[in-house]
């Protein structure tokens, strides 16, 4: 394939790209990798909240999308069809990491002297960027502190700015149940953050 | 009814109404707002090499199937009668 065709190919739609990848045309596959690279760091990122893990599952996700690109129909959106595996991916090395975790050496709580210790300087308040970066760094936790079903609803709606019938096709939930879990997944967050994260500060 | 109907769904969250899409709640905002994360510079390259090794084991296995399917060849017969002709 010449320069001309892959020109062509980046004025493709997603769908009619992962066609031509379908008929064999390799260039296929780097135009979705382009096009999906940043999104599905920004999705699995706050997912798994590790880079090394976060590019690993991005990694994985376009070769499970070169795998099964035959199972692949026009029905669904691609984005969505990719957003699915991306998901699936990382809640089996989420259930991993959780078997994992159950035999690796954890902080002995009741022990004084083996626990973590957050240390706090009230003095970095004053700097209103470092008062971001907090904001920044205890949304971010909060999220994390979500139960899993609300944590990838809350970020595919409000961080991925997906509608909730992909969000319902990704996730294989009823539209309502979607529906319900944001609300309640908003609620449950802003109940987390408090009024420490000022809204003014963004 | 209907009344009772749309105040049940708000109050679970499921109704159109601007509260349970977006608007009370800031931290729908903040959210929107959280820095985006994108792929690193190495990631194209990283990529690019696993994608070639992806290639080659589609390949390998396609070799794999025609030789199963043609069962007179086998390919270490092959290599070796290669070494034995010509190195």
């Amino acid at each position: 394939m010449n320069g001309s065709n892959v020109t062509a190919l980046q004025k493709m739609s997603d769908e009619d790209v992962m066609e031509q990848l379908q008929n064999g045309v390799v260039q296929a596959f780097d135009i979705i990798v382009h096009r999906y690279k940043d999104r599905l760091h920004n999705f699995l990122y706050r997912y798994t909240h590790n880079h090394e893990d976060c590019e690993d599952l991005v990694q994985e996700t376009f070769l499970r999308v070169y795998r099964s690109r035959y199972s692949y129909q026009r029905i669904a959106k691609l984005s969505t069809w990719i957003y699915t595996i991306a998901l699936n991916l990382a809640k089996s090395m989420y259930k991993k990491k959780q078997r994992m975790s159950l035999v690796s050496i954890h902080a002995d709580e009741s022990d004084p002297d083996d626990r973590d210790f957050e240390i706090t300087d009230s003095s970095i308040l004053q700097d209103d960027e470092l008062h971001l970066k907090n904001s920044v760094n205890e949304l971010e936790k909060a999220l994390m502190e979500l139960n899993d079903e609300f944590r990838e609803v809350i970020v595919l709606r409000d961080i991925q700015q997906l509608t909730y019938e992909e969000i319902s096709e990704i996730t294989g939930t009823a539209m309502g149940t979607v529906k319900s879990r944001i609300n309640r997944a908003r609620i449950q967050l802003q109940e987390i953050i408090g009024d420490y994260v000022n809204s003014e500060t963004f | 009814m209907a009344f009772i109907n749309k105040h049940i769904s708000h109050r679970i969250g499921i109704c159109e109404c601007a509260r349970c899409e977006r608007d009370d709640f800031s931290v729908v905002k903040q959210l929107s707002q959280l820095p985006k994360i994108k792929a690193k510079s190495g990631f194209d390259r990283k990529m690019a090499a696993a994608f070639s090794l992806e290639l080659e084991r589609e390949v390998s296995q396609k070799n794999q199937a025609w030789l199963r399917k043609s069962r007179g060849i086998r390919l270490p017969d092959l290599v070796s009668d290669f070494r034995r002709e010509f190195l």
